[in-house]
């Protein structure tokens, strides 16, 4: 009697470790985030991948219930941001903003790390390149301006927003689909180059249609052409490049993500408020204010276009080597 | 446009706004005043605060901050040698002689009234022409650049003092460190050694931290210990009238050249110092008499620099392109309030463009007001101690070198850089030298080799162009002119000395 | 001032011949020689090696007699502070800001001379602390954190 109730004593204790083990780790799982998550931004404050961050951040704050700290970390075109978010604890407490300079960068040994040391949460933002002409320019279409490319070889001044950034393996990826060479004029970002075209000194340039829009609804520039796989809601008369005949769609794009060991729990935390952020109409707005397009990816549609895009810009960066 | 002044005018007559915009100087001071932080930097840490504002308070604080933190940066030029912002490194020069001989009241008053003056000329000019200034800023392109930035190099015979081979010597190894990086041109890496810190190049900010605050800190422990110890003179705040005479003029002319750079996208007030104080030389009646701490060589920088503010102003509002780095961030608050910086802007929200245009001119009032009331605190901070004040200014240092970018290499870059000026000073390698070398370099290379790719090789077009033609010219002269004198005055003294 | 110029003459020289030596591994551009990356760096190298020569020689003939005052018994608290600067840079990344600050302004401002104890306990935390908020808490800038924070 003694040795049974002793038995039913052991066992009934391990049950309750076992349960309040289990209550424990439940709770804790519950808990994420019990803490401030930091959100790195590989550019500078006032650009376009800060403002988006701090919209998405301030839109989520509900739905996480804690802060979220945004923090720019800048230098080497977003690889030094990009890199410290890619070797942070995978624990869903640091957040990086990541842009389509993860697949440029790494194809020209310039950022120690690839797609792959991430886990992408969501795409936010996406803009194709537009190829942008001064409004009084001879060409009114993509094929125009293209044939007289093709008859001038070297000739079409293209400005870029810097030598191997996306604006400039555009303009490349245009180059090979329209079988033309452009003169690529670079410039220390997007803003110099618009600022050039409207000088008049370069024919052309190949930035997103957010960085033109001011100007091409003044009237003094026009978008010949996007880069896309569908027509723009802020310029639905321009056709894209594929309507034409040409095969290009790329441009910049900007998500969130974390380190790649990240476990599933955590990720659906964050899944769930950024997704719900991403509707609010605080953000909605913001974004069209902006001029920003929201183009939203779940992790695997995400995880699809870096693979592709890193086999894409391997091929492009060899060829403007 | 009256109209619209006068509309302006009211909007910004309530206190929420009045009140915004006070602190935004009083802040903008404060950032500038210490050396680390930067205008910039200061736009950019309170940016996200205005996230929430209404669009008038937001850019009107930020613009507070903006020209607060130009004028503040003069503060810690004229009392520690330090230039708080690199727009006052040319105000360090004869700033902080002034301050040597115990005038650093005077100092401080000649710099907040020509800090006013530029400030307030160059709002004006923006309010009243800024489309046809943004044409001027727009004919700019590669070959402008180069001469632009070819004149800017050319100072640096002019700022070397004595020492004008030595201040060659230094220019050339500051171009030579401002290769390092990624070509802008090929992307291929120059010196980087495969340190991803180095793909930009060294962040200028800390090397201009480190080369001036810290090398000056160390150069006054000696000081400490040979206990020497200045009385600064406090007899009057407002300035004479005699120095009124001198600076009044200079300031407005410094000033319209401050509007003028700023107006050109790329070029901001660190450039526009120089070249006022370098026009101030060149115009005055006695120029050997600057390095020495006379008021027309606080003057100039000081309202060049904040005349540079309002320029820059000028691309930003009508086309959409920021001027200089801080108005790049101003792009960022504007669009973040919905607003499209652009011809546009003036067309579909023209009432809060002239309430910014009002409030602009405001903080400058502002900045005025709060700068006299300043000095005597100002001056107090340099009877702290050494022993306490010294080490206090190393770790600020420190803490804004990493501040820049959250990267502590910066911070390595800034020590190095500071032991580097410290072995300078004593070999009397001027310093000025190297900041422009650092900030123009990368640009006069740049906008060479574009050129050639935009002409097809053709060099002659730096020539037949008539700004950069222009430019290219005036850059000889004052390159050669110091050098010529000293070779003269060298003679001379060999002639003598035989006699 | 002698030695001086003629040693950091010798150094610039120096570099030059390196900075010279690194870019012939640098590639030249299809567009002329002018637009490569190797024709910056190269002219400035001559010309920083010409500069140098100039004033090794001027120096030669020159009679200044000036010293630099690199080796003054004055500059070895120059030196010493560099070196707790080092140390305080190091200390950051190990223990973070909250802590190494105070400890360096402790040593700093006990080495330059004040002796009152309590008063440099006293001083060394409030301007810590001081900074701490005017730029983490007021100004959102992030400070050094190190290992333990």
């Amino acid at each position: 009697m003694k040795r049974l109730t002793k038995r039913l004593g052991s066992v009934v204790l391990i049950v309750a470790m076992v349960t309040i083990m289990l209550a424990g780790c439940a709770k804790e799982e519950a808990k994420f985030p019990n803490g401030p998550i930091t959100m790195i931004v590989p550019f500078s404050a006032g650009g376009g991948t800060d403002i988006v961050t701090r919209a998405v951040a301030d839109a989520a704050k509900n739905s996480l219930e804690q802060p979220l700290v945004v923090v720019n970390k800048t230098g080497a075109g977003g690889a030094v941001g990009m890199g410290e978010g890619a070797n942070a604890k995978p624990d869903g407490y640091t957040v990086t903003t990541i842009c389509v300079e993860l697949t440029t960068l790494p194809p020209q040994d310039l950022a120690p790390f690839t797609s792959d040391d991430f886990r992408p949460i969501m795409q936010i933002n996406a803009e194709p390149a537009a190829i942008t002409v001064a409004a009084d320019a001879p060409w009114d279409t993509v094929e125009e301006f293209l044939a007289y490319a093709k008859e001038n070889p070297g000739k079409v001044q293209i400005g870029n927003s810097g030598v191997g950034a996306i604006w400039h393996l555009a303009a490349v990826a245009i180059e090979k689909a329209a079988d033309v060479k452009f003169n690529h004029i670079p410039y220390e970002g997007a803003a110099p180059a618009v600022a050039a075209i409207l000088g008049g000194h370069i024919e052309a340039v190949t930035v997103s249609p957010a960085e033109v829009a001011s100007q091409v609804e003044a009237g003094q520039l026009k978008i010949l052409g996007v880069a896309d796989n569908e027509r723009l809601n802020s310029f639905p008369d321009v056709p894209t490049l594929k309507e034409s005949g040409y095969d290009v769609a790329i441009g910049t794009w900007r998500g969130l993500a974390v380190p790649k060991d990240t476990p599933d729990d955590v990720m659906n935390v964050l899944k769930e408020a950024f997704g719900q952020a991403v509707k609010e109409e605080s953000f909605t707005s913001f974004m069209a204010n902006s001029g920003l397009t929201i183009a939203i990816l779940d992790e695997a549609q995400y995880r699809e276009k870096m693979n592709s895009e890193n086999k894409f810009f391997k091929d492009l960066v060899a060829d403007i080597k | 446009m009256l109209e619209l002044l006068g509309h302006g005018l009211a909007a910004v007559m309530n206190f929420e706004i009045l009140f915004m915009i006070a602190c935004g100087v009083a802040a903008g001071i404060a950032i500038g005043a210490l050396p680390g932080l930067t205008a910039t930097m200061g736009v950019a840490l309170l940016l996200p605060l205005t996230f929430g504002m209404d669009a008038e308070s937001g850019i009107l604080l930020l613009l507070g901050i903006y020209a607060g933190a130009i004028y503040g940066g003069s503060i810690s030029a004229i009392l520690l040698k330090t230039p708080g912002t690199p727009a006052a490194a040319a105000t360090a020069i004869d700033g902080f002689e002034m301050s040597k001989r115990g005038e650093a009241g005077r100092a401080l008053g000649i710099s907040a009234v020509s800090s006013y003056i530029g400030g307030t000329l160059s709002v004006i000019l923006l309010i009243l022409i800024s489309p046809q200034l943004a044409k001027i800023g727009l004919k700019f392109s590669a070959p402008e650049y180069f001469a632009l930035a070819m004149f800017g190099l050319s100072i640096i015979s002019s700022v070397s003092g004595k020492h004008v081979l030595k201040g060659i010597m230094a220019g050339v190894i500051g171009l030579l460190v401002s290769t390092v990086g990624i070509d802008i041109v090929t992307g291929y890496q120059r010196f980087t050694f495969g340190n991803m810190n180095l793909f930009n190049g060294f962040s200028f900010i800390p090397v201009m931290i480190g080369l001036f605050a810290l090398s000056q800190s160390f150069i006054s422990l000696e000081d400490m210990m040979k206990k020497v110890s200045i009385k600064q003179s406090l007899h009057r705040i407002l300035p004479t009238w005699e120095d009124m005479k001198k600076v009044i003029p200079t300031a407005l002319r410094s000033g319209l050249i401050g509007t003028f750079i700023g107006i050109i996208p790329g070029a901001g007030g660190d450039i526009g110092a120089f070249v006022a104080y370098n026009e101030a030389k060149r115009f005055s009646k006695h120029p050997e008499k600057f390095g020495t701490g006379i008021p027309e060589a606080i003057a100039a920088p000081e309202a060049a620099n904040n005349g540079v503010t309002g320029g820059a102003m000028v691309p930003l509002l009508t086309l959409g392109i920021p001027g200089d780095a801080t108005t790049a961030i101003m792009l960022g608050a504007l669009i973040m309030q919905g607003l499209q910086p652009g011809p546009l802007l003036f067309r579909d929200h023209a009432p809060l463009v002239y309430t910014i245009f009002v409030g602009f001119l405001i903080a400058n009032f502002f900045m005025l007001i709060l700068g006299f009331v300043g000095i005597k605190w100002f001056t107090k901070i340099i009877t702290i101690p050494a022993y306490i004040l010294t080490p206090v200014i190393f770790v600020l240092c420190i803490v804004g070198s990493y501040a820049i970018n959250n990267n502590f290499f910066d911070v390595i870059v800034m020590f190095v850089s500071g032991i580097i000026g410290y072995v300078m000073q004593k070999l009397e390698f001027p310093a000025s030298p190297i900041v422009l070398a650092l900030i123009l370099g990368p640009m006069a290379e740049r906008e060479l080799r574009k050129s050639l790719m935009m002409s097809d090789g053709e060099i002659s077009v730096l020539f037949t162009r008539p700004i950069s033609a222009v430019l290219l010219s005036i850059a000889v002269i004052t390159f050669f002119m110091p050098i010529i004198k000293k070779t003269i005055t060298n003679i001379r003294q060999q002639r003598e000395g035989q006699k | 001032m002698k030695k001086g110029n003629m040693i950091i003459s010798i150094i610039l020289i120096l570099i030059g011949i390196f900075v010279l030596f690194e870019i012939s591994s640098f590639p030249s551009y299809e567009g002329g020689t002018i637009t490569g990356p190797d024709f910056f760096p190269r002219i400035l190298a001559l010309t920083i090696i010409g500069l140098s020569l100039i004033l090794f020689i001027s120096t030669f003939i020159s009679k200044d007699e000036s010293k630099t005052g690199l080796f003054d018994i004055y500059a070895i608290k120059a030196y010493i502070t560099m070196v707790s600067i080092l140390a305080y840079m190091v200390a950051l990344n190990i223990i973070g800001f909250i802590f190494a600050t105070p400890l360096f302004l402790f040593g700093l401002v006990r080495f330059y001379g004040m002796k009152h104890y309590p008063k440099l306990v006293l001083v060394s935390i409030v301007i810590t602390g001081i900074i701490y908020s005017v730029f983490k808490l007021l100004l959102a800038v992030p400070l050094p954190t190190g290992i333990i924070g």
